[in-house]
């Protein structure tokens, strides 16, 4: 059996996995993954037994493609970031300036009172000021993945 | 928690990509799919880590590599399980097939199968079957996440099913 009564995995099963032993089934395989994603008793035995075990070495190592994925992926989600911002900005522009094509009747202002243009430079100030520290904030983050800071590669250990 | 510098994560990958490499592979059994997983492993452990318990880094990287295989085998199972157009079907338009049996089933007949249902199945079937708790509350009382007692549950209906087929007494239409 897979699993105990108590819904743990079996010793048995545990020993198996660990000593590498193809006897699961696709959906047994599956069972296991899930019981070990939550269960700390069940990953603890696990990677004890493991422990004891013959490591597998891949026939690929991750070690030099890796870095360039999460440059990858970080260029991605910082990008994702530039681009809601940057669209951000135009609508609010477009609503503002356009009208977005509904047409609005302005009020009569009194004299005391700053006039829309003013308040609009107001605006775009502060949309600028975001924008800058967006674009400050791209810098800094690109600035770490220099070349001079990379570490490539590696030995196993 | 410590700050994880880029030196500190190299060193990471160097000392546990054989053991997340193990992990995958034991679960997923394929090298070039195993291979992939170890990678998403350490790139998802780079994205969270800051939350990385330190000390613990073995046991932390172990169950983001269990996660990403258990992904890999879900997705796996639903292509084998799944045929085109049924996953409209599932999401509640039509009555599972499950529910049609286990409605017309006997609730001794019920009760037999879920007791000679295996685990991880049982619990999750007694608890929401038997006892009519919510799924939310049975992850509560067995200690499992939400989403993968729905998992659980909706096989363990199959399961359900396929027995009280073999029983000889209720057939689908």
């Amino acid at each position: 059996m897979v699993f105990r009564e108590d819904g743990h995995l079996s010793d048995r099963a545990l020993a198996a996995l660990a000593q590498n032993e193809d006897r699961f089934d696709q959906l047994e395989r599956l069972e296991i993954a899930e019981h070990l994603a939550f269960c700390d008793e069940c990953l603890q035995r696990y990677t004890l037994a493991l422990e004891g075990g013959n490591l597998l070495v891949p026939e690929r190592s991750c070690q030099k493609t890796l870095w360039a994925r999460i440059r990858s992926r970080a260029l991605r989600l910082a990008v994702s970031r530039y681009a809601t911002a940057a669209a951000a900005v135009t609508l609010a522009l477009t609503v503002l300036w356009g009208g977005g094509g509904v047409q609005i009747s302005r009020p009569v202002l009194p004299e005391d009172r700053p006039s829309i243009s003013r308040q609009l430079t107001g605006l775009t100030g502060e949309i600028s000021d975001s924008l800058r520290q967006t674009v400050s904030g791209l810098s800094d983050f690109f600035d770490g993945f220099r070349p001079s800071q990379f570490i490539e590669g590696g030995n196993h250990s | 928690m410590a700050v994880i510098t880029k030196e500190r994560f190299t060193e990471l990958v160097l000392q546990y990509e054989r053991l997340v490499y193990t992990v995958c592979f034991q679960l997923v059994r394929e090298p070039a799919a195993a291979e992939d997983l170890t990678q998403e492993t350490f790139l998802s452990a780079y994205i969270h880590r800051e939350s990385m318990p330190e000390g613990y880094e073995r046991q932390w990287l172990s169950r983001i590599a269990a996660n990403k295989a258990k992904d890999h085998l879900q997705s796996a199972w639903n292509r084998r399980t799944v045929l085109p157009g049924e996953e409209e079907l599932a999401r509640g338009l039509a009555p599972p097939a499950e529910e049609a049996v286990l409605r017309r089933s006997g609730e001794a007949d019920i009760l037999r199968a879920i007791r000679e249902l295996k685990e991880p199945y049982r619990q999750v079937c007694r608890l929401c079957l038997l006892e009519e708790q919510s799924p939310e509350e049975a992850a509560l009382a067995l200690g499992r996440p939400v989403k993968t007692v729905y998992t659980q549950l909706s096989r363990g209906k199959k399961l359900l099913r396929e027995a009280l087929e073999r029983s000889g007494r209720h057939g689908i239409p």
